[in-house]
């Protein structure tokens, strides 16, 4: 098996020099929905690493595949984000960053949002961010949160807007909370990595006036924490918490959770474990409706 | 072959039955049959006799299953583990999930509901601050592996893992005497990248004004990385990635190691060759390796003179004969309720008298501590808890510390085994300077939970490269005790 891939992939090196790469985010959470295949050119064809993936005595599994792909790709994205921030940490840095990269910045004494411009590229130059400093920030359409958020640096931060991020979780907040400790207000709709023990270090922002947990569903106890929040964070207004539905239906379970429980598909699993071929055949249960045909069919 | 053959269920039928009377016509049914009297299966390299392997080989014939049944125990394997705790599951981790190429791995556990491991009985925390650089760095290695868990230790057609990380900072707090090694170790921590900082007296009071100051001169607290977790969920995702990635995990218990005399330039000496293990089928299995690893936790000790170290009088070896100083104590853990205690706010708060406490949920829950005097150590033989030590020991300390305290009740306790480094309370890391097959990962005395990922990386660093990469810990080595350079450290609970 592996030398018959090995031939494939050797020949597709050879013929298009072509590599697979994989839309990012979230390896193990994502769903089939969201998954987009892509080809892209790229001169560099890493084999080695095809050879060690060839090693490891996988079930050679398309989910596999894709899995050690994602991987890749993220690694790769990763080196890429980190490769823009130099040493010394600026706020003009970052929110270059920001802005090259699709998200969005609100600065103190101006009305515009800035993103980047249609051909790419920041819309301020350097010389001129070297007076401005954020007030607010919308980084949506970043991915990989975890990567750049330690790189953060504007200490004066007011606004923070990260919605249906399926990486930022209670590491990121961790981080938030500890670069910019003079935030007011958090947007973090459809975040469903962020568990209740991301709120509980809410404490720390004792200017936090805005929350928005709309559709976290990894929040349990959204409106016991709140009241406790309120005890250090006085004027703090907590909103979306009846979009937080029961986790206790399971209606409300994830695609994902349908795709590869344990206890929802303990069927399949067994007979994957066991190496057993499903020999049953559903048909043979239905029910049938017996008509006057075959009740004269039947033996006596 | 014969395996495919008895795919199916009529082919197995026919072959039994068509056995069975050959069998009683041959009048060897005696031999062929499952006697419950205990029984030797030798390792790999020992001869058997034809029949064993004859009775080895028709077994899954005569008990009528489909497949043949694995053996309880492999006769032989790279590289062997006993103890399947968090170390123990940690290092299979680290061999397997990171090269392949390292061959079988095995797992031997005595008790797989964990009722005694000293992990699952701990308080689970983890903190950045010690007064050796190496811990510091290992408890940074485990807070950074946390960090990105998902990604390390999703299993396919499995849930994803929860280890239910508490970001809570660890609170040192010091009195006028000893504020100047506390602002040492802060310096000495930062310069490694973790984030602590150093809090006045001033300060304190204002950040948790229900603390009680009184003889406090200075405390340390950790912003970031530090907390407490799961441990029981850590292992058990740890477990599912091994099984996942090919580790096996066998139950039972070593109660012989076996020695092997080899020649070398310098007369005949004594290597470890294999163990045998006790298994619940009333069965000894011998067990052939390259290289064992021990992680007992708590019973190292045991462990390291069944494999004959310290007792190299015997054999007239001079490089061999300190034990491994590892034993177990006891300490208890106590659950009590305060209604008007601190909430949210609350770190994982470290009294200059020894004892501590942690939030638990936000009921008003709290759990808290404290390591009683050398000439007061418990009674190891079970785990049963001394109330009068929380009412004498603890309560009055945490009581002093926090005013609300006072009205407090004790709901329930548990106590659990240290593995107690009795020279200098560490690690003790790396292979026997004699015994150079045989690896330790004992005596870590309380920091097992913290430092068990970094632990799994220092060995597979160890078999795979021969030295440490990403860590170095070799002043944790064996040798220490020999060369009398023990490392001390100031920081422990």
């Amino acid at each position: 098996m592996a030398k018959i891939l090995l031939r494939v992939f050797r020949l597709r090196q050879q013929r298009f020099n072509v590599q697979p790469l994989v839309s990012p985010t979230n390896v193990n959470l994502r769903t089939e929905r969201t998954f987009i295949f892509n080809f892209k050119i790229d001169k560099k064809f890493n084999f080695h690493d095809i050879l060690l993936w060839l090693q490891h005595d996988y079930k050679l599994s398309w989910q596999e595949f894709r899995c050690y792909m994602f991987g890749k790709q993220r690694r790769k994205a990763a080196e890429l984000m980190l490769a823009e921030f130099s040493e010394t940490e600026s706020e003009s840095e970052f929110v270059t960053f920001i802005m090259t990269r699709g998200g969005y910045v609100k600065f103190y004494n101006d009305d515009v949002w800035y993103t980047k411009l249609e051909k790419g590229g920041s819309p301020l130059t350097t010389k001129q961010l070297e007076p401005l400093y954020a007030e607010g920030v919308d980084v949506t359409n970043i991915e990989y949160p975890k990567v750049w958020i330690e790189k953060m640096c504007s200490p004066e931060l007011r606004y923070f807007k990260i919605h249906d991020s399926v990486e930022f979780d209670d590491w990121c907040m961790l981080t938030l909370l500890e670069l910019c400790p003079n935030i007011e207000a958090i947007d973090i709709s459809g975040c469903t990595g962020v568990t209740d023990n991301g709120l509980e270090i809410l404490h720390q922002a004792r200017n936090l006036r805005v929350l928005n947990v709309a559709r976290c569903t990894g929040i349990k106890f959204a409106e016991a924490l709140s009241t406790y929040l309120l005890d250090f964070c006085p004027e703090l207004l907590v909103l979306g918490i009846d979009t937080i539905q029961d986790n206790d239906h399971s209606s409300h379970i994830s695609a994902h959770e349908q795709g590869h429980s344990r206890y929802l598909n303990w069927g399949l699993i067994m007979d994957h474990h066991l190496g057993l071929q499903n020999t049953l055949n559903l048909e043979k249960f239905e029910t049938k409706t017996i008509t006057d045909d075959t009740e004269k069919r039947l033996p006596d | 072959m014969m395996q495919a053959c008895m795919r199916s269920q009529n082919v197995h039928k026919g072959i039994e039955t068509c056995l069975s009377k050959i069998v009683r016509h041959l009048s060897i049914g005696k031999t062929l049959q499952y006697s419950e009297d205990r029984e030797y299966r030798a390792a790999a390299g020992e001869a058997r006799s034809v029949k064993d392997i004859f009775k080895e080989e028709f077994s899954p014939l005569m008990k009528g299953e489909i497949h043949g049944v694995e053996s309880k125990i492999p006769r032989e394997t790279d590289i062997l583990i006993i103890g399947g705790g968090l170390v123990g599951t940690a290092v299979a981790y680290f061999l397997k999930a990171y090269s392949s190429a390292l061959g079988s791995v095995t797992v031997i556990e005595r008790d797989y509901t964990y009722t005694r491991a000293s992990s699952m009985l701990s308080a689970g925390g983890i903190r950045h601050q010690f007064s050796v650089p190496e811990n510091v760095l290992m408890s940074k290695f485990t807070s950074d592996f946390l960090k990105n868990y998902k990604q390390h230790l999703s299993v396919f057609e499995q849930d994803p893992p929860e280890v239910s990380f508490h970001h809570q900072g660890y609170l040192f707090l010091a009195p006028l005497s000893s504020a100047e090694n506390l602002e040492n170790a802060v310096k000495m921590q930062r310069s490694l990248g973790a984030k602590t900082v150093l809090l006045s007296k001033e300060q304190l009071a204002e950040k948790y004004p229900w603390l009680n100051l009184d003889g406090i001169e200075v405390g340390s607290l950790g912003t970031s990385g530090e907390g407490w977790f799961d441990p029981w969920q850590l292992v058990h995702s740890l477990k599912a990635k091994n099984l996942a990635n090919g580790v096996r995990y066998c139950e039972g218990e070593v109660i012989e190691f076996k020695m092997e005399d080899v020649r070398s330039a310098d007369g005949t000496r004594k290597i470890i060759k294999g163990v045998d293990v006790d298994c619940k089928d009333g069965k000894h299995y011998g067990c052939n390796f390259s290289c064992v690893i021990n992680c007992a936790g708590p019973w190292a000790g045991e462990i390291a003179r069944l494999a004959h170290i310290g007792d190299g009088e015997q054999y007239g070896d001079t490089s061999n004969f300190i034990e491994l100083p590892v034993e177990p104590r006891k300490r208890y853990v106590y659950t009590f309720h305060c209604p008007d205690g601190p909430t949210l706010d609350t770190p994982f708060v470290i009294d200059p008298s020894g004892a501590y406490f942690r939030r638990e949920g936000l009921g008003g829950h709290y759990i808290c501590g404290a390591s009683p005097n050398d000439s007061e150590e418990p009674n190891i033989e079970d785990l049963n808890v001394d109330y009068d030590f929380y009412n004498e020991v603890v309560w009055p300390a945490l009581a002093n510390r926090v005013p609300a305290f006072n009205n407090s009740k004790l709901k329930a306790a548990w106590a659990g085994y240290y593995d107690y480094n009795l020279m200098d309370q560490n690690l003790i890391i790396g292979p026997h300077p004699y015994h150079t097959n045989f690896l330790f990962a004992n005596g870590m005395s309380g920091h097992g939970v913290q430092h068990a990922l970094a632990i799994g990386q220092a060995i597979f660093e160890l078999i795979m490269y021969g030295h440490y990469k990403t860590i170095d810990l070799s002043r944790f080595s064996f040798n220490r005790f020999m060369d009398d350079e023990l490392v001390i450290e100031d920081a422990i609970v």
